[in-house]
């Protein structure tokens, strides 16, 4: 295939104020959502006490009797 | 101790944000395949329309992607938050895939995004079409590691039980990596999001072509989504049937569910059409049968046997009595690791102990279960029989109905006859939220099938969750379900904005090009 045939003719929608408005649009929307999916993890999840992962921990989960909403 | 509203509240939010996610990835990944083809057809016959056309539905692509991405994001939340114990236990090998996915597909996948919208100035025509293809290539990769890792959950291989660590351990990567569920997952699911991209296509045409507005555009943009739409759905079918397969050999009980399959019949086991499901009586009323079915799709042979729901029960209570010794026998080897008799014991039962864990939904200590506990736990194994027979059914529907479509579209798109008739023009209009609608189901046929167990056979959901409380779980659902609901408004009214002025109201293809309004166009050139 020849350069010149190669190369995209004229400009590209998106360079038209149409698509730059879109191309803004597709920016606002990915960082508005990082931005709320970071005020989500401070809001709902930061204030919450870490569960409790540490090996002595696992252990009573899965080895010690349990007590379970059945035997309440 | 294990609080069954903690355990209902996080699998509720985990299905809710999953479901959601999976709005958004199959169109992702159908529709960037179409963009490929569209793109290819432009650059092989420089014609212009082609290149309008990728922009156009690369447009609806790129809203897509943006208002989906990230929102599997809160999922890795969840592990973390109220998965703790399930992230713990087999997280070395669950997290593997999904690191790989972020540092590899991900990152693939957003830099040719990015390339896809602001090259097409600055790229030749082949190298931007290059790029089209590595930006599908990147989604598809994206979804064979998450694949990967889901299908480690049903078929746990490549992996064993460390009593030292209390956790799941690789033993072999490659046996994860190709794990034929894995496989078989990827290839039903992806051709699942070529379908909905296909229909998406053809919706949407269809709508302009009963407006009568971009009728070149539209109609080429069908014959594009028919052919391709007609291929994956086709594909659907098939490698569905190859995901039936590997479910008859790994989740015997999930397939016996799907089936309402409560007696093991003679071989080749009859497929239920219909019915429904009886869960207290365990009888399925105004059943009816097509004779083989089931047991050739199962088994692929007409003497293999597919077990019924009662007796896969009698079998998980023999496999909870020997995961109550390997139980029992890694608590001596905990106690004391020279113990030779509790380790030969542990070794020979191992295979069972995520069936002793059971037994923590229904008493304190598994090793001091009496045979009613033992009865009770393995009455837990059964899953939602009428909800899982029920989703199969009608995703089943759901995938012949896209054949049917698909084919005629293709048969009229091929006598260049499109627009002839205005009710197929709204039968595919109508038609859009089907895909969505079945491959929605197909998960729901998968993660609910898979109860009661986070890791088939091996962690029961219920140990997985964390040591938290209900209300903290319901407080992280209401602020998923208010962060979603506002991008679902959101997506929703880009989506219908950009597709209502479509490429004649964007300035993307003038519309006097498309000839006047209403007429049939037969003669308009492909």
């Amino acid at each position: 295939m020849h350069a010149a045939h190669d190369r995209n003719a004229g400009i590209s929608w998106f360079r038209t104020r149409g698509g730059r408005r879109f191309g803004i649009e597709f920016g606002l929307i990915i960082a508005v959502k990082l931005v709320l999916l970071t005020v989500l993890w401070f809001v709902c999840f930061r204030p919450h006490p870490r569960p409790d992962t540490s090996p002595a921990a696992i252990e009573t989960h899965l080895l010690a009797p349990a007590e379970s909403s059945h035997d309440r | 101790m294990i609080d069954d509203s903690v355990v209902t509240l996080s699998r509720l939010q985990f299905a809710l944000t999953a479901l959601y996610h999976f709005l958004f990835v199959p169109l992702t990944l159908g529709l960037s395949w179409l963009l490929a083809i569209m793109e290819a057809v432009y650059v092989m016959t420089g014609r212009e329309v082609w290149k309008r056309m990728t922009q156009f539905w690369g447009i609806l692509f790129g809203i897509n992607f943006a208002m989906g991405v990230a929102t599997g994001v809160t999922m890795e939340f969840q592990f973390g938050t109220n998965w703790a114990y399930y992230a713990h236990y087999v997280g070395d090998i669950f997290g593997t895939p999904l690191a790989i996915e972020g540092l590899m597909a991900f990152f693939l996948e957003a830099t040719f995004v990015g390339l896809f919208f602001f090259g097409w100035d600055k790229l030749s025509r082949t190298k931007h079409l290059i790029v089209t293809f590595l930006l599908a290539l990147g989604t598809n990769l994206s979804a064979v590691w998450i694949l990967i890792a889901n299908a480690w959950m049903q078929n746990p291989v490549g992996s064993e039980f460390n009593f030292e660590t209390m956790r799941m351990e690789i033993t072999d990567f490659g046996a994860v990596i190709f794990n034929p569920v894995a496989q078989s997952k990827f290839v039903h699911t992806v051709s699942a999001g070529y379908v909905l991209g296909s229909m998406f296509v053809l919706s949407i045409s269809a709508w302009y072509l009963l407006r009568g507005r971009n009728l070149d555009f539209a109609k080429r943009s069908m014959t594009v989504a028919a052919s391709f739409g007609l291929a994956s759905a086709l594909s659907v079918v098939v490698l569905g049937d190859e995901s039936g397969y590997t479910v008859s050999e790994n989740q015997k009980m999930k397939l016996a569910a799907i089936e309402a399959m409560w007696d093991t019949e003679p071989p080749p086991a009859s497929f239920t059409a219909f019915g429904f499901p009886d869960v207290a009586e365990r009888t399925t009323h105004l059943a009816i049968h097509i004779p083989w079915v089931m047991g050739l799709i199962g088994t692929r042979s007409l003497d293999g046997v597919l077990p019924g729901i009662n007796q896969l029960e009698e079998e998980a209570e023999q496999r909870i009595a020997n995961g109550v010794r390997a139980y029992t026998a890694m608590q001596k080897l905990r106690a004391n690791r020279d113990d030779s008799e509790a380790r030969a014991e542990f070794e020979l039962h191992k295979a069972d102990l995520g069936y002793a864990l059971l037994l923590k939904r229904v008493m304190t200590d598994p090793a001091h279960a009496n045979a009613g506990e033992i009865k009770a736990a393995a009455v837990s194994t059964i899953p939602n029989v009428p909800v899982l027979f029920w989703s199969f059914r009608l995703m089943v529907g759901c995938g012949m109905y896209f054949i049917a479509l698909f084919a005629y579209s293709f048969w009229l798109a091929s006598r260049r006859e499109l627009d002839r008739h205005r009710w197929y023009l709204k039968v595919a209009l109508w038609s859009l939220p089907l895909p969505w609608l079945a491959i929605e189901l197909g998960w729901i046929v998968a993660e609910y099938g898979r109860q009661p167990w986070a890791i088939e056979g091996v962690l029961p959901t219920a140990l997985g969750v964390s040591s938290v409380t209900a209300a903290q779980v319901a407080t992280s659902l209401v602020g998923f379900m208010l962060f979603y609901s506002a991008l679902a408004i959101v997506d929703a009214f880009l989506m219908l904005r950009y597709a209502r002025r479509g490429p004649d109201g964007l300035g993307m293809w003038p519309e006097q090009s498309t000839g006047p309004a209403r007429p049939r166009l037969a003669t308009a050139t492909h």
